[in-house]
């Protein structure tokens, strides 16, 4: 019983691990070029193939999937962390208005003609500011939990008018334009230099995160019991709402908002495996990149051109999402 | 262990809840605290745990003010179990019941397979085993408070401080929640409960602190202090006192007749 236990541990650890890489060997394959796997595996073990299948995949195919990692790891796991930091199970990048603050801060980086660094810093500057404004505006006494959702609510649309005033005040020839595709969120446009500055640092939070995961389900207690037991529950507080809202930013600095991953990814992983962090953050990141990089490439080989990234993950989730409210061991508010 | 008040006073901004208030426990005992709603007693369990801190007076933990105290330490020593049915864990029972043991637990690790043990031994003891993977959400109300309950315990505190215990519980699971405090106590430990039952009050605790309008107290035996007299005045009733014989053991009670 005891060794059973233990080998299925380690077949979903082994999973959790195989099968984002799996999904991604394969995906790489498809687009306006169809590359077979056998010729990407080879690729990848430094075999020399059809220069024209190397070209792509080192030029376009692979900083792209690379983007598609970093957000599909991100934005579920933000979403995971936001729900368990507010006991909320809607509170998610967009219900908070995290997306919308740090969209409004990479907008603006644009506009004042930052590099990549930059923009990513403004919008997560923006992020944090959002997070607290929310947080102050919505964590009251009475501990409704629909108040911090429509606190995020309301700071979000706050935020949409100053993007529309910062599009209303951008050159309509270079800036606007720009602006625009950014916020429509793709991650055609992703280039070498943002991965070079965004992974590492990504890496460092979802590592942090990851590493706290047994310590994140102390974020749910009871606040006032929580203090009796003896940890630093404001120090973890810090560090974990920090690491969430610099994913999340960057996140929207590279590939615009994408809706809908931060709240369903996290609630189908409860599905599976139950409420606590433990096994809920592997599950919600390796589950997030594999979704991510899925709907990714059904998104630019579906069709000619290339269907906007947020269509999809909306008419995925919205639907999955009503079914998870309809369902008895679903989402409960 | 001695715990002791002196001169507590705290105010809601402008709103004095408790005044001068002082009082010595030392363990073992068992202490009710009675007194009206709004009277200030959560008020009073949030400042002996420290959860509160800017109260006015001292409370002193073996002649050491807790505020000298490393948190760490004083919640080594010091569990709290919040009212019934006021508190909602998401997790299974073995997790949320390990969660008490979270200060000894390296932030960056799991459990160690030691601590766990340690966890299943208070499941044991409180008979709630058969419940180690279910979901505390879906758990009966009694149910649920013998979770919070072996939460608390299980880091073996000298100091258990509980927030109406018994609320909402039905008759068995009072007297299995009641029994589980008396056996703390035999074990030495020192534990404060707020109650709105005189008679789990006569039964469990020597000592009894009753809060009064005005920020007055009385304080002292559980005989003396639970009587006809202080329940009328305290409560702003009417109240009769009965005796109940059971075998050769003589139970007194006390029962609310009218408003004052």
């Amino acid at each position: 019983m005891e060794l059973r236990k233990e080998s299925g541990k380690l077949v979903t650890i082994v999973l959790l691990v195989i099968l984002p890489i799996i999904v991604s060997l394969i995906c790489l394959g498809f687009g306006r070029l169809n590359i077979p796997t056998s010729d990407i595996i080879r690729y990848f073990m430094g075999e020399v193939i059809e220069p024209r299948y190397a070209l792509t995949l080192s030029n376009i195919r692979i900083p792209r999937l690379l983007s598609t990692i970093v957000v599909g790891a991100s934005l579920p796991l933000a979403g995971l962390i936001f729900q368990s930091y507010f006991s909320n199970p809607l509170a998610t990048p967009d219900t908070l208005g995290v997306a919308s603050g740090s969209s409004f801060g990479a907008a603006l980086g644009i506009l004042c003609g930052l590099n990549i660094f930059g923009i990513e810093f403004v919008a997560f500057a923006f992020g944090i500011f959002t997070i607290i404004i929310t947080g102050i505006t919505g964590m009251r006494r009475d501990e409704s939990k629909q108040t911090i959702i429509l606190a995020g609510i309301i700071v979000g649309s706050l935020f949409q008018s100053l993007i529309s005033l910062v599009k209303f005040v951008a050159d309509t020839d270079t800036v606007l334009p720009s602006i625009t595709f950014f916020l429509m969120g793709s991650f055609q446009s992703v280039g070498k230099e943002t991965l070079m500055v965004s992974i590492p640092i990504v890496v460092i939070c979802i590592a942090v995160i990851f590493l706290l995961r047994w310590r994140i389900n102390l974020l749910t207690v009871d606040d006032d019991v929580v203090k009796t037991l003896g940890v630093n529950i404001n120090l973890l507080r810090f560090i974990v709402i920090i690491a969430a809202t610099i994913i999340t930013a960057i996140s929207i600095a590279m590939a615009g908002q994408v809706g809908w991953v931060g709240l369903i990814v996290p609630h189908f992983c409860r599905m599976l495996v139950g409420e606590n962090h433990t096994k809920l953050v592997p599950f919600t990141i390796s589950i997030g990149i594999c979704f991510m990089v899925i709907v990714d490439t059904i998104s630019r080989s579906m069709f000619a051109a290339e269907i906007p990234i947020s269509v999809l993950t909306s008419m995925i989730g919205a639907p999955f999402f009503i079914y998870m409210l309809r369902s008895r061991n679903g989402v409960k508010l | 262990m001695i715990l002791e008040v002196k001169n507590l006073t705290f105010a809601y901004d402008k709103n004095v809840v408790l005044k001068n208030l002082s009082f010595k426990l030392e363990s073992p005992v068992v202490c009710s605290i009675l007194g009206p709603n709004g009277i200030g007693k959560t008020t009073l369990i949030k400042c002996l745990l420290s959860i509160i801190k800017d109260f006015d007076g001292e409370i002193l933990l073996d002649d050491r003010t807790i505020d000298r105290i490393s948190r760490k330490d004083f919640y080594k020593y010091v569990s709290y179990v919040k009212q019934g049915g006021k508190e909602n864990s998401i997790y299974t029972v073995l997790d949320t019941v390990l969660l008490g043991l979270a200060s000894g637990i390296n932030p960056l690790l799991k459990p160690k397979t030691s601590d766990i043990e340690k966890a299943e031994e208070k499941l044991e003891e409180l008979h709630i085993m058969h419940l180690r993977d279910k979901s505390v959400s879906h758990l009966s109300g009694g149910e649920a408070q013998m979770v919070y309950m072996a939460r608390a315990l299980v880091k073996d505190p000298k100091i258990i401080i509980l927030d109406e215990p018994e609320s909402n519980l039905d008759y068995r699971n009072q007297l299995l929640v009641l029994d589980i405090i008396k056996g703390l106590k035999d074990k030495g430990q020192l534990i404060i409960f707020n109650t709105h039952y005189p008679d789990h009050a006569l039964r469990y605790s020597e000592k009894t602190l009753m809060l009064r309008e005005d920020y007055k107290y009385i304080f002292g035996d559980t005989k003396e202090i639970i009587t006809k007299e202080n329940i009328e005045d305290t409560f702003n009733i009417r109240a009769a006192v009965g005796e109940l014989r059971d075998g050769n053991e003589i139970y007194r009670d006390i029962i609310p007749l009218s408003i004052r």
